[in-house]
């Protein structure tokens, strides 16, 4: 349980650097150009801006969260326990890898659908969507790869 | 249908039984094997077999050797005959 324990104090120090260069690059930006809509032409229309803005803020209320779960299961023991059981629970584990599983079979036949169709009608969704297939594919026997030679 | 369970495979387990020899909940032994409630309810039900470590924590845990805890004489026969 220490060693758990450690892991998650080094989560937490992970978390807390990462947001608050993200929080320090967004101030900055928001310092130097306070005309948000300056900074790139993608927000040039105030849809793109709100939902970017939004993303950040639901990015931002989340890793909030996460950070307070992680703390309160480094300070008390039976949320540290509770953490542990959660994440390590095999079955629990077992249930991720089949759902991401299907997931992506799921998600490669649609996007195989998908080809076939923008192929008719849209040639540049068609290189799209085939370029996003390849790399998945290439992704895909890498990691295969990878994890067969670490099994050995 | 056995989510967890291939093809062809299934382990009977006596954990149900040895649980309530000793008087106590799914809760308590889950907490003692640091898993799921879910995880020892699955168990019980035959809808998962445990992996080696756990299953090897769970006889521990009862004081008993694996093959008296789970029943592995119905997996599906190996052709010993080839090796």
């Amino acid at each position: 349980m220490k060693s758990f324990k450690k892991e998650l104090q080094t989560r937490l120090k992970i978390i807390i650097c990462i947001n608050s260069v993200v929080i320090a690059f967004v101030g900055f930006a928001i310092l130097v150009y306070p005309n948000v809509s300056e900074i790139s032409v993608a927000f040039s229309d105030a849809h793109s801006l709100t939902i970017t803005i939004s993303m950040f803020a639901a990015m931002l209320v989340t890793t909030v969260g996460r950070i307070a779960r992680l703390y309160r299961a480094i300070k008390n023991e039976d949320t540290l326990e509770e953490q542990y059981i959660k994440e390590t629970d095999e079955r629990g584990r077992i249930i991720v890898l089949k759902s991401s599983r299907a997931c992506i079979n799921i998600m490669v036949t649609l996007l195989g659908a998908g080809i076939i169709i923008s192929f008719l009608y849209n040639k540049t969704v068609f290189y799209t969507l085939g370029s996003v297939l390849l790399l998945m594919l290439i992704l895909y026997i890498a990691l295969r790869k990878y994890f067969s030679n670490k099994m050995i | 249908m056995c989510l967890f369970v291939e093809r062809g495979d299934c382990v009977k387990t006596k954990i149900r039984e040895l649980r309530k020899k000793k008087r106590i909940t799914q809760e308590e032994l889950a907490k003692a094997l640091r898993v799921t409630r879910h995880t020892i309810m699955a168990l019980e039900n035959e809808k998962y077999i445990a992996s080696l470590p756990l299953a090897a924590k769970i006889s521990k845990f009862f004081g008993l050797p694996i093959e008296e805890v789970f029943d592995l004489s119905e997996l599906e026969d190996i052709d010993y005959e080839i090796f």
